[in-house]
């Protein structure tokens, strides 16, 4: 591979230029079609409504390019590279190239963290859960303080872009363990970037940690995988290993990676690549409460079955994490022990919270919901279909299986706000995105190559018609002017330290700052059952020297979204609260208007 | 020694001389966020991975990344934690760490032959 990778530009170096003509010119057409789009034009089902034919025409011709150059006799991975990159630019760039502000409130709420540790030089475990966790908070204030910038919003918009480059070199390395077909391989990475619709890739800990968890898996599999099928530990169960050894199948199964791949390393080199999985494991447990348990649950699998020869790695994982939960956050989970096993076994309500309780909201919403449902159900098909097809060709990847299959047992642990699914989706993906490229190349003969490129480009086609819907359906309401920004901008000028800041929704651009100087409400209830009445009593109940209300277009939009509340409606809230004479007006412009209560003696008397 | 051997010691010592020039001597230069974000993405963890003789190169770059960014986290949530944030002192620690990884690359490669590359299984 080494010798490969460093003659091909030599070799081939009138294909590559061939090859890259038309990823290029996909690129140029995108560049050239995206500021057209107009993002106030947005309806319910999101930004594939305004994306204009240029646009779709420009990722068309990029699948189609992908699937000619895999379906050429000499396939060539830089050129497979190239669209791949391409792809990700397109796919996960394209809100920073249209959008005036940063996007997800949570990621403003991460930049607020981070302009806390800047400011501090400290994590605050009781101001909120997520600082029992800092480690990415502190990574994001050193980054910011090193390059000087003023604050971390300046690297949020291209997050997305960076972190889904970053997956890119661990996806191709646990590809390649598995199989030693390029097209394979590479059509495997493709699928990942056309079904990755969840959106945890923004400025989180969790997007970051991925990585890790990619890179952990990658170095796992790349360097320490088992010569032999041995003694494991799961054998020592008794009755099991009786079990085992009368069933053929099972016996069939744990054989046939044995020996398979193996790697070629010195025990200096294996010492080093463990400690930096090591590392790494560390630096996802000080960093997200999630991810340290689906690397932990996927490492155990993988030396339970005897995939790997590090038995005692998930003991060593298991205690880091043990200790960090036991001495660096017991202040806050002891107060807060649902965070952990809070819907242990209630598989009911998990699926209420993942599924049922989502599935609400306006027609466009829905549709989008759906479609959600529907993409995540034809990628796990498609991969179900593509493990039938590897098994017929004589394959047995049991290590595969069992990471794709791990994610789902945290899925009976907690249904974490009810994101747990789409985590599982998520962590699942890139081997359920391998299998899914088995659907069409798992052995194929040369004759058919032609026939499955096609087939590839048509599903390509449909996952891309699909990642466009999902991802960017609720674009309505995640995109941020830069009005709201700048409403939020004078809200904190404003308001004096202690004061209550509420809003009707929580999705709006703040808690980027001074996080720790003011109180926080969401009057989402009160806006939808009770109206302007409801939120002013909510507001007075609070008692705080000062409070304001802020309300942008984007809160509007959420209502619209998953609460079918009509833009008359939304206007009529406004007018309502202040024609009510219990607050001054601050801030009225097209997209946000603020709102400052008046104390009780000064006109605003109940 | 291969072109790949020499050139990496070279990359690092020069990287990290850039990043704590614009961070120290030239905080207002327009380089200074290109510059020290290469460094830290990179830098920490190229220095000790390319000790290990790792291929292919892209598996080589996602290690080095990988390692670098948790070095990164490790240090600066350590800092945090022992109330002696100081961002000078953690950039200074890092240099140290790339240039005496560097200086450690071209200290084994001029006293003995590299080890065999420890390939990735399949590759």
């Amino acid at each position: 591979m080494q010798t490969e990778m460093r003659t091909w530009p030599r070799m081939e170096a009138a294909p590559w230029q061939l090859g890259a003509l038309f990823p290029a010119l996909a690129l140029m057409l995108w560049l050239v079609s995206v500021p057209a789009i107009n993002l106030r034009r947005i309806t319910d089902i999101g930004l594939i409504a305004a994306l204009p034919p240029l646009s779709l025409a420009a990722l068309a011709l990029l699948v189609v390019s992908f699937c000619l150059a895999l379906g050429r006799d000499q396939v060539r991975a830089p050129v497979l590279a190239l669209h791949v990159i391409v792809l990700i630019f397109m796919l996960y760039g394209v809100t920073a190239l249209i959008e005036e502000a940063p996007r997800y409130p949570v990621a403003w709420l991460h930049a607020g963290f981070t302009e806390y540790v800047m400011r501090t030089g400290q994590t605050a475990p009781m101001l909120d859960a997520r600082f029992n966790w800092p480690g990415f908070f502190s990574l994001t204030a050193f980054a910011t303080q090193v390059s000087g910038l003023e604050s971390a919003l300046a690297l949020m918009s291209w997050t997305p872009v960076f972190l889904n480059l970053l997956y890119l070199g661990p996806l191709l390395a646990i590809f390649s363990v598995v199989s030693e077909d390029v097209r394979l391989r590479w059509l495997g990475v493709w699928f990942f970037y056309l079904a990755n619709h969840v959106g945890q890739d923004y400025f989180s800990p969790q997007g970051l940690n991925y990585f890790f968890y990619l890179v952990i898996l990658a170095i796992l599999l790349g360097w320490f995988r088992a010569k032999i099928v041995g003694e494991s530990l799961l054998w020592r169960v008794p009755g099991l290993r009786a079990l085992v050894r009368r069933s053929r199948l099972a016996r069939e199964w744990l054989a046939a990676e044995a020996g398979r791949w193996l790697p070629s390393s010195t025990p200096v080199q294996r010492v080093g690549l463990l400690l930096i999985a090591l590392l790494l494991f560390v630096a996802v447990t000080v960093s997200h409460p999630l991810t340290p348990f689906f690397v932990l649950l996927a490492v155990t699998l993988l030396a339970l079955f005897d995939r790997i020869t590090l038995r005692g790695l998930p003991l060593i994982m298991g205690v880091v994490l043990a200790a960090w939960i036991a001495y660096m956050t017991t202040a806050f989970l002891s107060g807060h022990p649902e965070m952990v096993i809070g819907a242990f076994g209630q598989i009911g309500r998990i699926v209420d919270r993942n599924v049922t309780e989502r599935l609400s909201g306006s027609p466009g919403h829905l549709l989008v919901t759906y479609g959600r449902l529907g993409l995540t159900l034809a990628v796990w098909g498609m991969a179900a279909l593509g493990l039938l097809r590897r098994m017929r060709a004589g394959h047995r990847d049991l290590s595969l299986l069992l990471l794709a299959a791990a994610p789902f047992a945290l899925l009976a642990l907690q249904s974490y706000g009810g994101e747990m699914l789409l985590r599982v989706y998520l962590f699942a993906l890139p081997l359920v995105a391998f299998f899914g490229a088995a659907l069409f190349w798992s052995g194929a003969a040369d004759r058919q190559r032609g026939r499955m490129a096609v087939m590839a480009g048509l599903v390509s086609l449909g996952l891309l018609a699909g990642f466009l819907l999902v991802r960017y359906g609720n674009e309505k309401m995640d995109y941020i002017s830069a009005d709201e920004f700048e409403a939020v901008a004078t809200l904190y000028e404003t308001a004096e330290p202690g004061a209550l800041l509420a809003a009707s929704s929580y999705n709006l651009p703040w808690k980027y700052r001074d996080y720790e100087r003011f109180s926080y409400l969401t009057l989402k209830d009160e806006a939808l059952l009770g109206g302007a009445d409801a939120m002013i009593g909510a507001l007075r109940q609070r008692q705080k020297p000062a409070s304001y209300l802020i309300l942008t277009r984007s809160q509007g939009a959420y209502l619209e979204l998953f609460y079918n509340f009509s833009p008359a409606d939304w206007q009529h809230l406004q007018d309502s609260l202040i024609d009510s004479g219990q607050f001054a007006v601050i801030h009225d412009s097209p997209d946000a208007l603020i709102l400052a209560l008046k104390p009780v003696n000064d006109g605003g008397g109940e | 020694m291969t072109r790949a051997t020499r050139l990496w010691p070279v990359i690092i010592i020069s990287s990290t001389v850039a990043a704590c020039l614009t961070a120290f001597v030239f905080p207002a230069s327009p380089l200074r966020p290109a510059l020290t974000l290469w460094f830290l993405l990179v830098c920490p963890g190229m220095a000790f991975v390319r000790l290990l003789g790792i291929t292919p190169s892209y598996v080589e770059w996602m290690l080095g990344i990988a390692l670098s960014l948790a070095l990164n986290t490790l240090l600066s949530a350590l800092m945090m934690y022992a109330h002696a944030w100081s961002w000078e002192l953690a950039l200074l620690l890092l240099a140290v760490l790339s240039v005496g990884g560097a200086v450690l690359q071209v200290g084994l490669s001029a006293q003995r032959s590299q080890p065999g590359p420890a390939r990735l299984a399949g590759e």
